[in-house]
């Protein structure tokens, strides 16, 4: 028996908040997909403290509080620390003649009304806050035409920022929801099949927990699922009963199996392995912007030639290799691989391409990186205003670590004649 | 000596620690701006790229969709006047960790050396003020020595004037006072003239005379409503960013945009 979870499809639209969840759900280590960055500079993890947090939602949020096109949205622990919860808000909700079309894609209760209610959150518990602008022109149907699906036009166009607490923040998330797992499990009396439980979750630190357990009867299995977990899933993804379903993978019959693919939405199944071999590549993408300058974004802050401080948070692209489309031909290089995610493949066939992809690409961005701009791979990821960021030294803290010079003994001469000079015209206003 | 065909660029490059307020000088200008348009019925802004906007050709987008903090290299508006021309330039005052970031930066300030350029400075008076001397010392000035030419620099910043920008005036007014105001911005503003004229061996006399200083409130997107002290420091702003549209400014336009601004402030 195995069992599979549907995430609430009304969550797709917002693709990379869809793939944390899914990640969120089903992995052992966090993997967040992010296409493409249209400004990368926009992507900052947070290792600020729960003021700095609030800092960020008063200073930078509320004053485009005005605009028409914004999306915000938080994913938070609740308060009993045990899920997690979604938030939104749009700014032009209240009176939009979207509203209904937003409203019957995203549960309502996820929206708040007052933007002031996300600033009241507990900031600790924070674990995503993002932000969309041109949402107005999203809903308008504002899709350029060379754009063929809408999920293309949101990631070309969509300035996002995806705030991320730490590593210790998720793990303790993931942990507690593990946890609480098992001690209803052991309410109930018995103990998983760490089978089933590894399809579920796919989660070492469960799996780990249950290493000695005993099979239950599909029966108990299937108790525990409905009344368990099922309702806890659909208060973590703040989501409808109806969008979790579990399904039994028992042999169907040809017009079962007709039915059951007309019927159900289409499943986001991820398989997620470590790929130890290759987790110190870099990925990233060589593109140009719009001002012609080059630039490495990067997905992952672990560069073997470069030092970076550690303790990065490691943001992976979910993305298959088989998926490369099109729409990054505008890049020079395109570098998606790091841990992906494979549907279908075996965990032996997905590493092996992971690790010829990765060299490959990496060698090849080198190549034209020397060839045509006379510089290095280092060199250029450490263009990037995010790797600093990612660094753990965002520029505001920089700015800080300069050090301190006093004026020289000439200088400070001139200095207290100028003063004199200086306090007979001054005038502020 | 051969004389170009053509007149030459102005320029006005912005100089400063991160976080002093260069973006938010020109994203505040430009909300003036995109406001004086309408009334003036007149096109002014001719193009920007600032982060957040890339290249636009709104001033109202610069306005709104400009994202502060984010400056990697550069950021830039273009202005027409009556008399020609005006780019509005600042490069990242981001602390010289890497070494191509600086590069790039000195590539770009280059690529400025032979147009008609002026020097302004900015500072965060809530910064260290040792710190900015660092800044100065380590990161701008030999970045324009080596870009333009340090005789060259000397000749700009004595007879084509400079500007001093001495910003988020605001925050020291509303904690500390006027009085707290006018003794930080006497100290900052005295200690940078110290070290200019040291730096670049000026004559003190002609310092005095080649230069302007603003405090200054840049922070146009605050909606609280202002303080009547604070909507004069933001008018100083705009005096500043008038001032160096001056050269490409004729006379009447210069007069009418700076009889609306006290008509903007109101809505402030």
């Amino acid at each position: 028996m195995s069992v599979r979870m549907h995430i609430p499809r009304s969550l797709k639209r917002f693709k990379y908040l869809y793939d944390m969840l899914s990640a969120f759900l089903g992995g052992g280590s966090l993997k967040i997909g992010i296409r493409k960055l249209r400004i990368p500079e926009s992507m900052h993890f947070l290792k600020e403290s729960g003021d700095e947090i609030n800092e960020f939602i008063r200073e930078r949020i509320y004053p485009l509080y005005e605009s028409e096109s914004l999306l915000v949205g938080v994913v938070q622990y609740t308060y009993d620390g045990e899920n997690a919860e979604m938030r939104m808000w749009y700014s032009s909700l209240a009176s939009n003649e979207h509203k209904s079309s937003l409203a019957s894609k995203i549960s309502p209760e996820v929206f708040v009304q007052d933007p002031g209610d996300l600033s009241v959150l507990d900031v600790e518990g924070l674990h995503v806050c993002y932000v969309f602008s041109e949402m107005k022109r999203i809903l308008e149907g504002g899709l350029r035409p060379r754009f063929k699906s809408f999920r293309d036009f949101v990631i070309e166009h969509l300035d996002y920022r995806i705030f991320l607490r730490d590593r210790d923040l998720y793990d303790r998330l993931l942990k507690g929801l593990s946890s609480s797992i098992t001690d209803l499990a052991e309410k109930l009396g018995a103990r998983f099949s760490s089978e089933m439980l590894k399809a579920v979750y796919g989660n070492k630190i469960v799996r780990e927990v249950l290493r000695s357990a005993v099979t239950l009867r599909d029966d108990e299995i299937r108790k525990f699922l409905e009344d368990v977990v099922h309702e806890m899933l659909v208060r973590a993804l703040s989501g409808r009963k109806d969008d979790i379903i579990f399904t039994c993978d028992v042999p169907l019959s040809g017009d079962d199996r007709k039915s059951r693919r007309e019927v159900r939405p289409v499943a986001a199944r991820y398989e997620f392995f470590s790929c130890k071999e290759t987790e110190h590549w870099v990925v990233g993408t060589l593109c140009r912007d719009p001002r012609n300058k080059l630039k490495v974004c990067l997905r992952i802050p672990l560069v073997t030639d470069v030092s970076i401080p550690s303790d990065p948070l490691i943001v992976l692209s979910v993305y298959p290799l088989d998926v490369r489309s099109s729409m990054f031909r505008n890049y020079e290089h395109m570098l998606i691989v790091i841990r992906p995610i494979f549907s279908g493949e075996s965990i032996e066939h997905a590493r092996s391409r992971c690790e010829h992809v990765v060299g490959s690409e990496i060698n090849r961005i080198n190549d034209t990186l020397r060839r045509r701009y006379d510089t290095t791979f280092a060199e250029a990821v450490l263009t990037h205003y995010e790797v600093i960021t990612i660094s753990g030294v965002p520029r505001r803290r920089a700015r800080e670590k300069v050090y301190k010079t006093p004026l020289s003994l000439e200088a400070m001469n001139i200095k207290q004649r100028l003063k004199e000079r200086l306090r007979a015209r001054r005038s502020i206003f | 000596m051969r004389t170009s065909l053509f007149r030459k660029e102005n320029v006005v490059l912005l100089l400063g620690p991160t976080y002093a307020g260069k973006t938010s000088f020109i994203v505040t200008s430009c909300c003036f701006l995109s406001y004086a348009e309408k009334k003036l019925n007149r096109k002014i802004f001719v193009e920007g790229h600032l982060p957040g906007v890339y290249s636009t050709t709104d001033p109202q987008e610069v306005c709104t969709k400009t994202i502060l903090r984010a400056t990697i290299i550069s950021d830039e508006v273009k202005l027409r006047g009556g008399r020609g021309l005006l780019r509005i330039v600042s490069v990242s005052g981001h602390p010289p960790e890497s070494g191509v970031i600086r590069d790039d930066i000195e590539h770009f300030v280059a690529g400025l050396a032979d147009s008609n350029l002026r020097f302004t400075f900015f500072f965060d008076l809530e910064y260290d003020l040792e710190r900015h001397i660092t800044m100065f010392n380590d990161f701008f000035f030999p970045i324009i020595n080596k870009a333009i030419g340090r005789d060259h620099v000397r000749d700009i910043l004595l007879y084509n004037k400079f500007f001093v920008v001495l910003n988020k005036g605001d925050r020291i007014l509303l904690e500390g006072g006027i009085r707290e105001l006018e003794d930080r911005v006497e100290e900052y503003e005295s200690t940078f003239l110290a070290l200019l004229i040291k730096s670049y061996d000026l004559p003190e006399e002609e310092v005095l005379k080649s230069y302007r200083s603003y405090v200054t409130f840049c922070n146009v997107r605050e909606h609280a409503k202002l303080r009547d002290e604070v909507r004069e420091l933001l008018k100083n702003a705009i005096r500043a960013f008038l001032d160096m549209c001056k050269p490409v400014l004729g006379p009447d336009e210069h007069r009418s945009l700076d009889g609306l601004v006290g008509e903007w402030l109101r809505q402030k």
